[in-house]
């Protein structure tokens, strides 16, 4: 059927709609009038000049339900002249640790401090305990009844393919549950006499601004669990040597955008006056499809061990300028430490943050320490298979290592 | 010639039929009649009443039947789905929204007697028992745990550029709040109540429930349509059932492995009188200011179910930010009506997913209690319930004669604490409300039944879920199909539409007559009349085909519904 002779059937006004506008197209033909009045000496005006006056046009400023945003230029109330590297949490250096450790005058050792490593290593779990861990795997990555929208699954070999979209436990969600049933293992584990010196929050934001060889650096990070206590972690004992490596020809702030907007203030989730406020472990998620290099690729493993100690870092930095005053940059009296748990819900990578200085010019004698391993897997693969519930490989050395964390003071 | 010689041939082989016929009538038969089909006393089959309206009620009691048969939880579910493609059109009860009177409704939906409690009051000093010193060693960290809430809480709203409105707000304090308290009460009290450690906890899990409920008035569409069938004229104006979906969102929710006592013995749960004394809500929830959706029937207790999942529900946290948003003007009595309407919503909802988890489901009656408890609050206010489930059976004409009733007790909302002063300090903690929510936690789920108790609608020991069929593709289908209802997403093709257009043109006026008709509304297809299974079989790439890539028969995946 002709799609035409129905509209002409149905609706004659459409045609003459289309006739309209083929002829409103028209170009009028050039006669040469304007050339020979021009030559005379007349001026020539065309109707719309004499017929419509000019008017001009100002902005009302109307007042919305929703105010308007604030126009990032000179006139922002937090426009400053030096530029800002700004980090934030959908960002990951891209030099990864080394970048991290030049970044924060950080020393790396591959271990953790002796008093963990003891306790990891004597910690005694029965059979009961296992099962639960499992348990705890099982109804926080399966048996949740949570159904959201997951993001969008992409095949590397058929990008333009579009998979059914998938409805399932969020992966905040899942982390948030994994870490909550874990840490309700350890706290039984435990007793009271360890978990009334601890308090955890979820969802605390961390932000300071650091100078560095020039450079000023704003971090804005997020923790997703804040395990307080009511004392300090201890200062690691015994010295460490080490190099920083070279990033030659990276400078340490690559891929950190640089703003003109920020704020200078200093942001540590408890105030200072409450008893249990030091920080004791933070632990942050990797969401895969949140956090990314500026340029699009995906995560590297040492961009990931990168981001945890940055975030340790930051944690503790935010404390220490607490305590000592805004404009605090020097050697701390007495270092602060403060434990960090990375994960995306499978792979766990655990770190201790020693910071002993906040002066960061490459100069400085003072190192800070980060101690870490490894990260770990705490199972390969864990969903239905034909149906029922399946987990493959499953490690209790997270678990462990956790526990290890929350029981160290 | 030719007619001639066909009508002979005809004639022929008319003659030998008959003779055949004839022959095989003529042959004497072997009489043998055996004994047992004849009785001293004759059986007569049922007489069956078959007016249109008890077929009608024969029909939907063998569905029932048919869904109490299956043999598993995913199963019984799909079944209520299978008779609407597009989801059936249900009254939306969320614990975001309480409307004013919502009680009459609440109790009559969900078949509840509420028992006002009064607010307990301090003991005196000759009665102090083993709880006292527990409620004293709590009462230190419960201070400690909402200071530190509300101090962490104000000192990060200071860091948003515009702060979140008034129910989010309370919604993310009480939520901080609620989780520490948990804690700390766990904490002081697993030591003495080993039931605590067993239990899981639940964050912010999702509930969801579907019933039918009758004894409400019919629509007027319904009215009209019947009062233009002669056969059913008489029965315009009886009442029909509603279909009713709970959706909501605690806090946090503990479950145990074994059953809350219960405290209403069966005698007591079994009296007519009380029944028909309940409220009865007859006209459209909408009135009130309820709306309606078109949805598959869900269930769920906030998990999936798992072979050793603890089952049974203990305790659960509700919000209740959005009270709020209620106009001062509505009365005294309305926050107190909205919390009770709460509670028994959501405590008699959340029973009946877990219910579902066994077996037992809107049209399949329970065959013993359930109970749990449920606290409402703000971090201030905090208001106790208890509920004992003995019915689901609201449906049809059991809500006239059905003699079990639910029962809900509780207390009017008691402060925890005055208010928390500008330094931070904790003012007049009420250490009396503090005592009664450790009760809550204190009591042990010790009600343990075998498990054809537990499970008497399910297949036996070996087969309760869709996790348990041997055969891969069954299980594969059951466990996809059913997530796949319970996720709410939206069909592929939307429902088939009358555009407004088409009523004008093709219904009331004909004036299309010469185009063809292709519409469902042209070709008698009700698209409501759609059952879960008519749909395009998914189709099997060759080279994945079972049997081979000539294989006909494998060229569809086999559908398992029940």
């Amino acid at each position: 059927m002709r799609l035409t002779n129905k509209l002409y059937a149905q609706h004659i006004g459409w045609h003459f709609k289309k006739h309209w506008q083929v002829q409103g197209r028209r170009v009028p033909r050039e006669t040469g009038a304007a050339a020979e009045l021009l030559k005379m000496g007349i001026q020539v005006k065309t109707p719309d000049e004499l017929l419509n006056d000019k008017k001009e046009f100002r902005l009302v400023d109307i007042v919305e339900t929703v105010p308007k945003p604030i126009v990032e230029d000179e006139t922002h109330p937090n426009w400053h002249t030096t530029a800002c590297h700004m980090f934030k949490d959908n960002n990951v250096l891209l030099g990864g640790l080394p970048q991290a450790q030049v970044l924060t005058n950080t020393i790396e050792i591959n271990s953790f401090p002796q008093q963990i490593e003891d306790a990891i290593s004597n910690g005694q779990y029965s059979k009961v305990v296992d099962r639960n861990v499992q348990n705890a795997i099982f109804s926080s990555h399966l048996l949740d009844a949570q159904q959201v929208k997951l993001p969008k699954v992409k095949l590397i070999d058929r990008p333009a393919y579009n998979l059914p979209r998938l409805y399932g436990i969020s992966h905040e969600r899942r982390n948030r549950l994994i870490i909550n049933k874990l840490l309700f293992e350890i706290e039984k584990l435990a007793g009271r006499s360890v978990t009334v010196r601890r308090k955890l929050m979820d969802n605390v934001t961390f932000q300071t601004l650091i100078s560095k060889d020039n450079d000023l650096l704003s971090f804005i990070l997020s923790g997703d669990k804040l395990i307080s206590s009511s004392r300090a972690l201890d200062a690691v004992k015994g010295k460490f040597n080490g190099e920083l490596p070279d990033l030659y020809p990276m400078k340490c702030v690559v891929s950190i955008p640089k703003r003109h907007i920020y704020t200078e203030n200093n942001f540590y989730p408890i105030r200072s006056e409450i008893s249990c406020s030091h920080p004791h472990t933070i632990v942050s998620f990797f969401d895969k499809t949140i956090v990314g290099n500026i340029h699009g690729s995906d995560v590297s493993k040492t961009q990931f061990y990168g981001r945890s100690m940055l975030k340790a870092f930051v944690a503790a930095a935010a404390r220490a300028k607490q305590i000592n005053g805004v404009t605090f940059c020097s050697d701390l009296q007495k270092p602060i430490v403060i434990q960090c748990v990375h994960t995306d819900g499978r792979e766990f990578h655990f770190g201790v943050f020693q910071l002993n200085t906040l002066n960061l010019d490459s100069n400085n004698t003072t190192k800070n320490y980060w101690f870490h391993r490894g990260s770990i897997e705490m199972f390969n693969d864990c969903s239905y298979k034909t149906g029922r519930p399946y987990i493959d490989g499953y490690n209790s050395e997270p678990f462990r290592i956790l526990n290890a964390f929350y029981n160290s003071s | 010639m030719l007619t001639l010689r066909r009508g002979e041939q005809l004639r022929a082989r008319l003659n030998a039929a008959c003779r055949r016929y004839l022959s095989v009538k003529a042959e004497p038969k072997a009489v043998t009649v055996a004994d047992a089909e004849y009785t001293a006393e004759p059986e007569y089959p049922v007489i069956r009443d078959l007016s249109y309206k008890s077929r009608k009620l024969q029909t939907a009691a063998e569905w029932h039947e048919q869904i109490r048969q299956l043999p598993t939880v995913e199963e019984k579910m799909i079944k209520v789905n299978m008779p609407r493609y597009y989801g059936y059109k249900v009254v939306d009860l969320n614990d975001t929204k309480i409307p004013y009177n919502a009680l009459p409704l609440t109790q009559h939906y969900t078949r509840t007697v509420l028992e006002e409690l009064p607010t307990p009051q301090a003991k005196t000093e000759d009665k102090k028992d083993d709880l006292d010193a527990t409620v004293k060693m709590a009462r230190d960290d419960i201070i400690e745990a909402l200071e530190y809430a509300h101090d962490v809480y104000k000192h990060q709203l200071q860091l948003m550029a515009t702060p979140p409105d008034a129910v989010k707000r309370e919604q993310q304090l009480t939520q901080i709040i609620v989780e520490l308290v948990n804690r700390s009460a766990l904490q002081v009290l697993s030591a003495d109540y080993g039931h605590l450690n067993e239990v899981e906890i639940d964050y912010n899990p999702r509930h969801e429930a579907f019933w039918a409920v009758g004894g409400v008035d019919p629509p007027k569409n319904v009215v009209k349509s019947k009062e233009g069938r002669p056969w059913q004229k008489d029965d315009a104006h009886d009442s029909c059932d509603r279909l009713v979906q709970y959706t909501g969102q605690p806090y946090l929710a503990l479950r145990h492995r074994h059953q809350l006592p219960t405290w209403k013995s069966p005698e007591e749960s079994e009296n007519l009188t009380l029944a028909q004394q309940l409220p009865r809500f007859k006209i459209d929830a909408r009135t009130l200011g309820y709306s309606t959706k078109y949805q598959h029937a869900v269930n769920v207790p906030g998990y999936w179910p798992s072979a050793n999942a603890p089952n049974f529900g203990m305790l659960s946290f509700q919000s209740r930010a959005h009270l709020q948003l209620r106009p001062k003007s509505c009365g005294e009595r309305d926050d107190l009506e909205a919390l009770h309407a709460l509670a028994i919503q959501s405590s008699y909802a959340w029973l009946l997913a877990q219910a579902n988890y066994h077996g037992f489901n809107t049209y399949n009656e329970l065959t013993y209690p359930w109970n749990t408890q449920t606290v409402i609050t703000n971090g201030r206010e905090w208001s106790f319930y208890e509920y004992q489930l003995n019915t689901l059976l609201v449906h049809g004409a059991y809500v006239d004669t059905n003699p079990r009733v639910n029962f809900c007790r509780g207390t009017a909302p008691q402060p925890l604490y005055a208010e928390i002063s500008t330094e931070g300090k904790c003012v007049d903690f009420n250490d009396n409300t503090l005592r009664q929510l450790l009760e809550l936690y204190i009591r042990a789920p010790s009600i343990r039944r075998t498990a054809d108790e537990l499970l008497p609608y399910m297949g036996g020991p070996a087969l309760r879920r869709a996790a348990d069929y041997e055969n891969a593709e069954q299980r594969e289908f059951l466990e996809h199909t059913f997530k796949h209802l319970a996720s709410k997403r939206p069909r592929h093709l939307e429902l088939p539409e009358v555009y407004m257009w088409e009523k004008i043109y093709k219904i009331d006026n004909k004036t299309r007559a010469l185009e063809a008709r292709r519409r469902f509304f042209e070709r008698d297809i009700n698209p409501w009349r759609r059952t879960l299974d008519q749909h395009d079989k998914v189709y099997v790439p060759k080279a994945e085909r079972p049997g081979g890539r000539k294989n006909r028969e494998g060229r569809f995946k086999k559908t398992y519904y029940p």
